[in-house]
């Protein structure tokens, strides 16, 4: 069914005046963009949304239950041949419940030979559908006569089960959007609340005052009759998301909408609230069979084997490790299945396998059970819709962690995956607001601030000037390049040479590796070690010779490349990098015009970076290029991006500053 | 027929007698050298193929293998599509640890089904049935028997013991048992041992089996072209059945005629398309200004989408379809371009072939076998033969890219298939160009202007980032093409044009940005190179017993010119290099002039061929002398003010 016939008069005085033919567009404004070849919005677009609407209206079926019934409408000019797939639609859907997709419809506008708007239908034969997996559908069509220059249109329903989510909305699409309208009509039995990513919508008592002001975002609420509430919100001219390198993700930058539903009115005058505060979500999960109660119940089938961890003598601290790294190394993780344990963790412990959510309220439970405090810490990972402290929504959260306290430090634990370290959860896991739940409950935000990796590197090269330089490294990784590579070296035992050969690529002579050896490969709570030794043939003795100062380059070219920047620069971590290099030099030589001591700084020191050197002949003559990296800040506006981009050159310079060897 | 079902049944159960003993899957028992650089091990393999009729052909497939790391564990997952002509009839599955000791048993709810996603088609009807022990305590064994039929015979399936370059074979053998009256040909790759074949009265039998086979660590790129490096046993019916057609592939010709004949008759055009055609070619003067226009109108009015329903894998979309509805795929925008030449008095024909841009598959000519996976379109002429790709929008007529040249397809003909080469380009046609002059003033800025020209090969490369694209996603494709530690392209222009029938795409840019310059004292540390030239990299450095192969001939010029202000005398200069072999010659020279002028100007030149393994060890060395070339492209220049 769809919405606009269960609305009344006054409903369709607020859309027929603005919404040309009530659901859409009409033939002028078809016509009007068919003759269009490009749009001031962006003239270089592949595609325009010209425009779309996505109504959510939730209607009462046979046995006074409600189900949702989401209609969306798509208008969208193809400019360029890349943008010809926008014809091709996928809709997948669940197959649980009362879950289908009905009314397909679709209409490809050009213009004939004549000039005339030429309209080729969908056809009917020309919709699939088929079963992806148990539980998903998929709906599938592509529109026919479609070319540079045609407009698409297309709508259909989708209908599901009553739910606390509503269709979540993007305002922001692939391309462009010239209107991009988001409307909910729905029963004064229900409340909701809504969480808006990106631009503001102003509040209007009308869509005719709201056009009047010319405002690009507004939003405007009535009550159609006694019954039925109504609530649109609509966007003008929105730019195409596009991704950018160093950004969390574009999930955390699109424009969008979610409504949640938060109270229910019941006919007896009865509020039930829908989780709407943290303090209800908190005690609603606590209460859980699926979360809380995993970890709060006795539990007592962990007793035999937990006992004699329990009674050992050793500290809080070392207990929870002990108990975490059994569990890092016995359970096998099967992903990631939301927040909730789908099994029981008795089950998961006795399987030795478990989803994300699973191993790790497994972990809280067995803490919990020798007397330490722990508990769930939910979160929002990386490419996920970052979750914020003034919406209380269940479903922005899609993994569970651990947060253990031992004399009052928090420690962040993850034993979902054998790589992964005491106290340091993977890096995509710091995107902001979490929830930590317990009796009490609790908050906890955590970002890319929160996480360094600091990696110090010592080389010593000796016989410059032999026919082989001999150059000896050690490399001690920080915490999160060693997780990283941890996982890749034990599954190829070649990877660990594999890095060396891509670090010693393009420097200049014939470099071989003579050994190599890597350290703390199987302990994951330690920094990766690699030591290895190169040889460099030198071809003929210089009574000049160019130092190779590759060894201590930082960034080998500068990450910011582009000229400009729509998005804020975001650093996944903060990164330390300290290089110090040794050259044994040859008795008669001393090194010409040594470079100057160097500190460059961005703004305040966020971003620092230092090099200095040591000459020094009193016991040996050895040369010493000692560089430091810091960022102590991940995150910088788009504004303060030209400075990045020059901090970084003016960085790259200095690390390509050659030393000369000269004889006495 | 009755009787020979019956027949092959029976020596079914006397063969298959490995499944009556107690297996032993001991870890332990695995020679030590099949240990070596393994994932994982195939322990035993047993295929049996009973052909009972064309249109009833049930396969057998049991192996045991055993998973020695987590690398190894994909070997694990049973993964087995099917789709309206196969049907998966039975699958069983044992997990053992590493003693061989039974665990568990595959349990018929837990195998998961899912549709195809094979990247390519919009909608299709292949499904796949999945399945994961999901254990992780290696080493572990995993034994499956699936049991297959097939309703057709157009495509027997295949025989690939080793299913992967980490994984190690123990023993594997296949029974393909047939009715004496149909005709099976076979052809082995990396097979030592032949097929030994058995008659009977009514059945005959092809026996293969391949034991202690060895994995390598990495796949080997230069390997040449005979399918793969892995073993591999390919079956061809003489006769087959395809629903309720028939045809045979004992020749090119007649297979060539089965797919014509399957795909004829469905060129009829709208009138409108029609009256199209002989608006846009009435006045035309040649065969190939009519190609020309309406190859440009088919760009235009279709887009490529492949949804391939049952037969409609192998059978075209009808051309009026097309014109109504404006997409097809490989099979149907072939035909539709058929049909309209047709309409304008030119005579086409389409031809299947192997879209490769590796050109990795080579047509066994004395094997028949349906092995292709797309078409194109051949409009034979007098003097010449022009080849048309009808799935891209911007190729120009008349030439294929490296997807489709330079190898067999086959021709379909009214009067049945005919295999023809397609054009080959060599380094005469596949030329990349480069030319910058670049300015660096006293504060050490740089100002460039750079000519590149791309044609061949390298068209294919570039105009991906080029064509249809945004001028953002241009830029951003300039802006990371040169080696600089900084810069950014301030203007550019870029066209199209062609040489002969080879495209042809030029990039005229303005940069500016900072050098790889260093100064220190009076001397300046300058890198002279800043466009990118390597060679693919070696994947061992061991030495090479095997022959080698280079997939494509090619050439490459580059002509650097600096102009630093200032007076300067040169420290240090690269020496010259000049490396000349059989299948390749490169060039490279820095020259300093009048004070401030540095040069870099070298070639590199590529011939396709297959090299024997002893001059590996020279491609290796030019590798080096190229890979590093941007690091010694370095100059040394003392400051004379």
């Amino acid at each position: 069914m769809k919405p606009v016939k269960i609305l009344t008069t006054l409903f369709y005085c607020i859309l027929l005046s603005h919404d040309i033919l009530g659901q859409g567009v009409d033939k002028n404004f078809i016509k009007y963009h068919l003759s269009q070849t490009k749009y001031s919005i962006d003239p270089d677009a592949a595609a325009v949304v010209l425009y779309e609407k996505g109504t959510v209206s939730i209607e009462k079926v046979n046995g006074g239950n409600y189900h949702i019934v989401f209609h969306e409408y798509e208008v969208i000019k193809i400019l360029k041949s890349s943008a010809l797939d926008a014809a091709n639609i996928s809709l997948p859907y669940y197959t649980e419940g009362h879950n289908y997709i009905d009314n397909i419809n679709g209409t490809t506008y050009n213009l004939d030979e004549h000039s005339n708007v030429a309209e080729t239908g969908l056809s009917k034969s020309s919709t699939y559908n088929h079963r992806i997996n148990d539980r998903i559908f998929e709906e599938k069509f592509t529109l026919p006569a479609v070319k540079e220059g045609s407009i698409i249109e297309y709508s259909y329903d989708k209908t599901s089960d009553m739910q606390i989510m509503l269709p979540r909305w993007y305002f922001q699409n692939d391309y462009p959007t010239l209107t991009s309208k988001y409307e909910l009509i729905y029963p004064g039995v229900y409340e909701f609340t809504s969480e808006i990513q990106g631009h503001g919508f102003k509040e209007y008592p009308d869509e005719d005052d709201a056009i009047k002001h010319n405002d690009p975002a507004y939003h405007i609420t009535s009550l159609i009759n006694m019954d039925q509430n109504y609530s649109l919100w609509v966007r003008h001219n929105t730019p195409a998301a596009k991704e950018e390198p160093y950004i969390s993700s574009i999930e955390n930058d699109i424009e969008l909408i979610q409504v949640q539903l938060s109270t229910i009115n019941r006919s007896d005058g009865d509020h039930e609230k829908i989780i709407n505060t943290w303090d209800k979500l908190n005690k609603e999960l606590w209460k859980n069979e699926k979360f809380g109660k995993q970890v709060s119940r006795a539990n007592n089938f962990f007793e035999p084997s937990i006992d004699t961890i329990a009674t050992s003598n050793r500290s809080d601290l070392d207990k929870a490790k002990t108990i975490f790294s059994y569990i890092r190394s016995n359970i096998e993780c099967t992903g990631n299945e939301g927040i909730t344990a789908e099994k029981d963790i008795e089950d998961v412990l006795n399987n030795k396998k478990g989803s994300e959510s699973e191993i790790n309220l497994l972990l809280t439970a067995m803490l919990r059970k020798i007397g330490l405090d722990a508990s769930p810490l939910i979160l929002s990972t990386v490419g996920n819709l970052r979750a914020h402290d003034i919406y209380p929504l269940v479903n922005s959260f899609n993994y569970t962690a651990c947060v253990l306290t031992v004399d009052s430090q928090k420690y962040y634990l993850d034993a979902s995956n054998k790589y992964n370290m005491f106290g340091i959860l993977p890096s995509y896991c710091y995107n902001g607001y979490c929830r930590i739940i317990n009796k009490e409950g609790g908050s906890a935000n955590l970002t890319s601030d929160d996480i360094n990796d600091r990696e110090i590197s010592l080389l010593n090269v000796s016989g410059v000037l032999d026919s082989i330089t001999y150059i000896s490294c050690t490399k001690r990784f920080g915490n999160i390049t060693s997780r990283k590579l941890r996982e890749k070296w034990t599954r190829d035992n070649q990877a660990s040479k594999n890095y060396i050969s891509e670090l010693i690529q393009g420097m200049p002579g014939d470099m071989t590796i003579i050994d190599s050896k890597v350290e703390n490969l199987n302990n994951p709570d330690t920094g990766l070690v690699i030591r290895f030794k190169l040889g460099l043939k030198n071809k003929t003795v210089y009574s000049i010779y160019y130092l190779n100062t590759e060894f201590n380059k930082t960034f080998k070219e500068n990450p910011f490349k582009s000229s400009q920047r729509k998005l804020p620069v975001e650093f996944p971590y903060k990164i330390e990098k300290i290089n110090l290099v040794n050259y044994e030099l040859p008795k008669n030589y001393h090194p010409e015009d040594l470079p100057k001591p160097s500190l460059l700084k961005y703004e305040d020191g966020e971003i620092e970076y230092e090099k200095d050197m040591d000459y020094d002949t009193s016991y040996r003559n050895t040369l010493t290029i000692r560089t430091h990296f810091q960022n102590r800040e991940t995150t910088y506006p788009v504004i303060a991006y030209e400075t990045l981009r020059t901090f970084f050159e003016k960085m790259i310079q200095e690390e390509n500053a050659a030393i000369t060897l000269k004889k006495n | 027929m009755l009787k020979t079902i019956f027949f092959i049944y029976s020596i079914f159960i006397a063969t298959s007698c490995f499944a009556q003993e107690e297996p032993n899957y001991d870890f332990s028992r695995i020679p030590a050298e099949l240990l070596k650089n393994a994932d994982a091990v195939v322990r035993d393999h047993h295929t049996e193929i009973h052909i009972d009729a064309l249109d009833d052909i049930h396969v057998t497939e049991h192996y045991a293998i055993t998973i020695l790391n987590e690398k190894g564990n994909e070997y694990g997952r049973l993964e087995e599509s099917y789709g309206k002509f196969e049907k998966i009839e039975d699958i069983n599955g044992k997990l053992y640890d590493k003693y061989g000791k039974e665990i568990r048993k595959l349990k018929s709810k837990d195998i998961g089904d899912r549709a195809v996603y094979d990247g390519v088609t919009f909608f299709n009807d292949y499904r796949y049935k999945y399945f994961d022990f999901g254990y992780s305590q290696y080493p572990y064994t995993c034994e499956y028997e699936v049991e297959t039929k097939y309703k057709m015979s157009f495509f027997l399936p295949s025989w690939a013991p080793q299913p992967g370059i980490n994984c190690a074979v123990e023993h594997a053998e296949i029974n393909i048992l047939y009715p004496k009256d149909l005709s099976i040909r076979y052809r082995t790759f990396h097979i030592d041992s032949m097929p030994a074949e058995k008659d009977t009265d009514d059945v005959k039998q092809i026996t293969l089996s391949v034991s202690n086979i060895h994995s390598k660590h990495k796949k080997d790129k230069f390997a040449p072209n005979e399918y793969s490096s892995l073993p591999l046993l390919l079956l061809a019916p003489d006769k087959f059945q395809l629903e309720d057609l028939h045809g045979t592939m004992s020749s090119w010709k007649d297979l060539g005629k089965f797919v014509y004949d399957l795909n004829s008759n469905r060129d009829e055009l709208p009138e409108a398309t029609k009256r199209i055609v002989h608006q846009l070619t009435d006045t035309c003067h040649s065969v190939n200004e009519k190609i020309d226009i309406l190859y440009d109108y088919l760009k235009k009015n279709t887009r490529y989408l492949a949804i391939n329903l049952g037969i409609g894998g192998w059978q075209t979309f009808e051309a009026s379809f097309v014109a109504e509805n404006g997409y097809g795929d490989c099979k149907a925008l072939s035909n539709y371009m058929k049909s309209l030449l047709k309409e304008a008095g030119v005579t086409s024909y389409q031809a299947l072939i192997n879209g490769d841009a590796d050109n990795s598959y080579t047509v066994q000519e004395d094997f028949p076998l349906n092995r292709f996976n797309h078409v194109i379109l051949c409009v034979p002429q007098n003097n010449d033969t022009t080849w048309v790709e009808c799935t891209t929008k911007t190729l120009p007529a008349g030439y294929l890219s490296s997807f489709t040249s330079n190898r067999d397809a086959l021709l379909l003909t009214p009067d049945g298939g005919k295999l023809i080469r397609t054009p080959d380009y060599t380094s005469k046609e596949n030329i990349l160009k480069r030319s910058a002059s670049i300015h660096i003033n006293s504060s050490d800025e740089l100002n460039g202007d750079l000519n590149l020209s791309y044609e061949g090969y390298f068209w294919d490369a570039e105009d991906r980032h080029i064509s249809d694209n945004s001028q953002a996603d241009i830029e951003k494709h300039l802006n990371g093409e040169f080696i600089l530690p900084s810069y950014e392209v301030t203007n550019y222009k870029i066209s199209n044009g062609k040489v002969g029938q080879i495209p042809e795409l030029t990039e005229k840019v303005t940069l500016k940005g900072s050098p790889i310059l260093n100064r220190s004292g009076k001397r300046v540390f300058l890198s002279t190179d800043i466009f990118p030239l390597k060679t693919e990299e070696p994947t061992s450095y061991d030495e090479r017993k095997t022959p080698f192969q280079l997939k494509k001939s090619y050439q490459i010029v580059d002509t650097i010119t600096i102009n630093i202000d200032g007076s300067y005398t040169s420290e240090y200069l690269p020496e010259d290099v000049k490396m000349s072999y059989p299948f390749a010659y490169y060039e490279s020279k820095i020259v300093f002039e009048n004070n401030n002028v540095i040069k870099l100007i070298r070639s590199y030149n590529q011939k396709e061929g297959v090299y024997p393994a002893k001059l590996f060890s020279d491609y290796i060395t030019l590798s080096n002398a190229m890979n590093s070339a941007s690091e010694k492209n370095k100059v040394v220049l003392i400051n004379k003010e």
